[in-house]
């Protein structure tokens, strides 16, 4: 299954790239490390289009948890502006 | 368990990107080690879905069922003499999948069929008693039933189709480009990764990825199409087909 193989190495090539880059400029916020993840999950899963439609919706699952811990965090920052969360 | 190499990645990468997440954040206090050990995890629990999609059957086996299914085609089509190119038919002229008619006469034109073909073997396609062929059931009559709707007629809707399941299904190929000219479909596939024994039906049905392509065609212009000329090259191979009227 070369394609999901091509798919695999993009995605870890992108995240460490993500990752090297981020702490270069010294940022220390896991949040921004875990949004940015999300958003070069997303490209790569719409750029694959020609996976087949089970890996797809496999993939759009995976897809799904990762914006909900973007939900999350998103939540949890709203909360810390509203003073309910330290 | 883990004969799928997919499983076994996908459980390390989980293990260690899960472990090494609290070990970054907790003992060492290092916000992008952590974040590395979650985009592992990420891409554990990725490989760990993309490891269900993968077909129960092994590859070592579907060679094996093909070659034995070429190898009965390739002794029928040596007993009864066969030396006409197949024309592959759409699902709308057969009683059921499409697939491809070898005359049994060898004549030099090409015989127009006009009516839904019963699902047989032997069939006669015309008023002429020498109008009867062998129907056969090629890789690209499975291959078709893969597809989400049927293709629409243009070029770009049969490369988008041929991508879909040369690329994304069947995972054959890197790329398809498809040329329409008159009555000549040009498709030109790159890096094909199918490796076959050479069979003599291959002469005149075409080798399993111009069956798929020639069988796509033909759904997809609801037309019948036989495969004019194959061509293999460094990295890629170039199928003409020839849509018949």
């Amino acid at each position: 299954m070369r394609i999901y193989n091509v798919y695999i190495i993009l995605l870890a090539l992108f995240f460490m790239l993500t990752t090297f880059i981020l702490s270069l400029s010294d940022q220390s916020s896991w949040d921004l490390y875990f949004s940015l993840y999300l958003i070069v999950y997303l490209i790569f899963t719409l750029l694959f289009t020609y996976l087949n439609p089970r890996a797809r919706r496999l993939s759009n699952v995976t897809g799904y948890l990762l914006f909900a811990g973007f939900a999350l965090i998103v939540a949890s920052k709203v909360l810390s502006l509203l003073g309910v969360l330290p | 368990m883990f004969r799928n190499p997919y499983v076994l990645i996908g459980v390390v990468l989980t293990f260690v990107g899960a472990c090494s997440i609290p070990v970054f954040y907790l003992l060492l206090g290092c916000t992008p080690l952590t974040a590395l050990g979650t985009s592992v995890a990420i891409l554990g629990v990725l490989c760990l879905g993309l490891s269900r999609t993968r077909p129960e059957i092994p590859p070592e086996v579907s060679a094996m069922l093909l070659q034995a299914g070429v190898e009965n085609v390739s002794a029928l089509v040596e007993e009864l003499g066969l030396t006409s190119q197949a024309i592959y038919l759409p699902s709308s002229m057969t009683e059921g999948p499409p697939k491809a008619i070898m005359p049994l006469s060898s004549n030099p034109s090409r015989p127009h069929i006009r009516s839904k073909l019963p699902n047989r073997l032997i069939v006669t396609y015309g008023p002429n008693p020498k109008d009867t062929g062998l129907m056969v059931t090629t890789p690209g009559s499975a291959t078709v039933a893969m597809l989400e709707s049927k293709p629409g007629p243009s070029a770009t809707e049969l490369e988008s189709a041929l991508s879909h399941v040369l690329i994304g299904m069947l995972d054959l190929a890197n790329s398809v480009r498809v040329n329409m000219a008159g009555n000549k479909i040009n498709v030109e596939v790159s890096n094909p990764h199918m490796e076959y024994p050479k069979a003599l039906v291959y002469q005149y049905l075409g080798t399993p990825l111009a069956s798929i392509i020639a069988s796509i065609a033909a759904e997809a212009l609801d037309k019948p199409v036989s495969v004019g000329s194959e061509q293999q090259q460094k990295s890629k191979t170039l199928v003409e087909l020839e849509v018949l009227p």
